[in-house]
């Protein structure tokens, strides 16, 4: 056991003096493990629901309350809930699931605006704000409001309406929650007057169960996360070769052994920067 | 201290970084940085050793082997961000 150990994590003999775990032989297993997690974690979520998916608790009465609660901090309005704007971010929201497509205009050319039309919100101004694979509804607010073009969609005097609407599903072959925010003014109302206060939110919210659930696992939260999972064992491998680097290079320095190798210094560089990058990195995406 | 033999690692760690805000910032670009992070360090890998008149098939295999992992492993994270 400790010579195999000693055989996969220091420089010796019988692997020509350079720790198994780097050799390329090694690094190949490495890749293909990620590989093999990665088909596994696909497979596990599209065919056994409720074990894999990510664990939103994004709720549209939360995303309504915090715009409102941005509008509020910049003197603004807030915005009035209107079921029409509900219904054409659920007819966005299950159009983008339907054909497959993270935009706001569709690839056969349906822009936002057309959603409008189509639930006969006749607009003067209208906005749209897309969020999709967040945790929590805070996240993605917060996110918005620090992409200028969202936030100024959330902080815009011009508009008077909002419709929210919320989507657990399947989306691009993984659970997702995909977040559909609709802005407007109709033709002929007048601009809300400062401090106006808004529809009370439990009326008209658009909460859209997943279409491809199978009953009784319509509220099962999932088991893991996917994103959690695939970060996980990326950190856990990037972990392993920095320790098989620092005690390789310590060795080989002490024991003054030359060999042909790539500069250990170098590979820490590269792995301490990449084991940054997969710890900061966080879920969810903002159109 | 630093010294002319750091450079090299100077100038990897800065330009690293630098394509590491990118990934970091504009989720939309995710793929394409985390392939030019890692033909960044392969690329390093290969001018370093040339120049120390050390470049043989078994380390430019090496440094293609870890560019590669880094590049599967970013992207497969971007794709389940």
């Amino acid at each position: 056991m400790i010579k195999t150990l000693s055989h996969l994590f220091t420089p010796q003999s019988s692997n020509n003096y350079k720790a198994k775990t780097l050799h390329i032989s090694s690094l190949s297993i490495f890749m293909l493990i990620i590989m093999i997690s990665q088909i596994l974690i696909s497979f596990v979520g599209k065919n056994i629901p409720g074990v894999l998916g990510i664990t939103s608790s994004i709720t549209a009465e939360d995303l309504i309350e915090l715009t409102n609660q941005q509008r509020q901090q910049h003197d603004l309005p807030q915005l009035e809930i209107n079921p029409a704007l509900i219904d054409a971010a659920v007819q966005k929201g299950s159009h983008m699931i339907t054909k497959d497509y993270w935009a706001h205009t569709s690839p056969e050319g349906k822009t936002p605006w057309s959603f409008f039309n189509d639930v006969d919100y006749r607009y003067l101004y209208a906005g749209e704000n897309l969020a999709r694979d967040f945790l929590d509804s805070q996240s993605v607010v917060d996110a918005w409001m620090k992409s200028p073009t969202h936030k100024d969609n959330i902080l815009s005097s011009r508009y008077q309406d909002i419709g929210i609407a919320v989507i657990h599903d399947t989306f691009q072959g993984q659970p997702t929650t995909l977040v559909i925010q609709m802005f407007g003014t109709q033709i002929g109302s007048a601009l809300p007057s400062v401090g106006k206060a808004g529809q009370p939110v439990e009326a008209v919210l658009a909460e859209i169960t997943p279409t491809q659930q199978i009953a009784g696992l319509k509220n099962k939260i999932p088991l893991f996360s996917s994103f959690n999972l695939t970060k996980a064992v990326s950190i856990s491998l990037t972990l392993i070769l920095l320790a098989v680097i620092v005690i390789d290079s310590v060795i080989i320095t002490k024991k003054k052994i030359v060999r042909l190798s790539g500069k250990g210094l170098a590979h820490l560089v590269f792995l301490g920067i990449l084991l940054i990058l997969l710890l900061g990195i966080q879920p969810g995406l903002i159109l | 201290m630093l010294t002319k033999s750091h450079a090299p690692y100077v100038l990897l760690a800065a330009t690293l970084a630098a394509l590491s805000l990118i990934f970091i910032k504009l989720p939309l670009f995710r793929t394409a940085s985390a392939i030019t992070i890692g033909l960044s360090y392969f690329l390093w890998g290969l001018i370093t050793h040339w120049k120390d008149k050390t470049l043989h098939l078994t380390v430019v295999l090496e440094y293609l082997a870890i560019s590669l992992l880094a590049i599967v492993m970013l992207i497969f994270i971007s794709l389940r961000a």
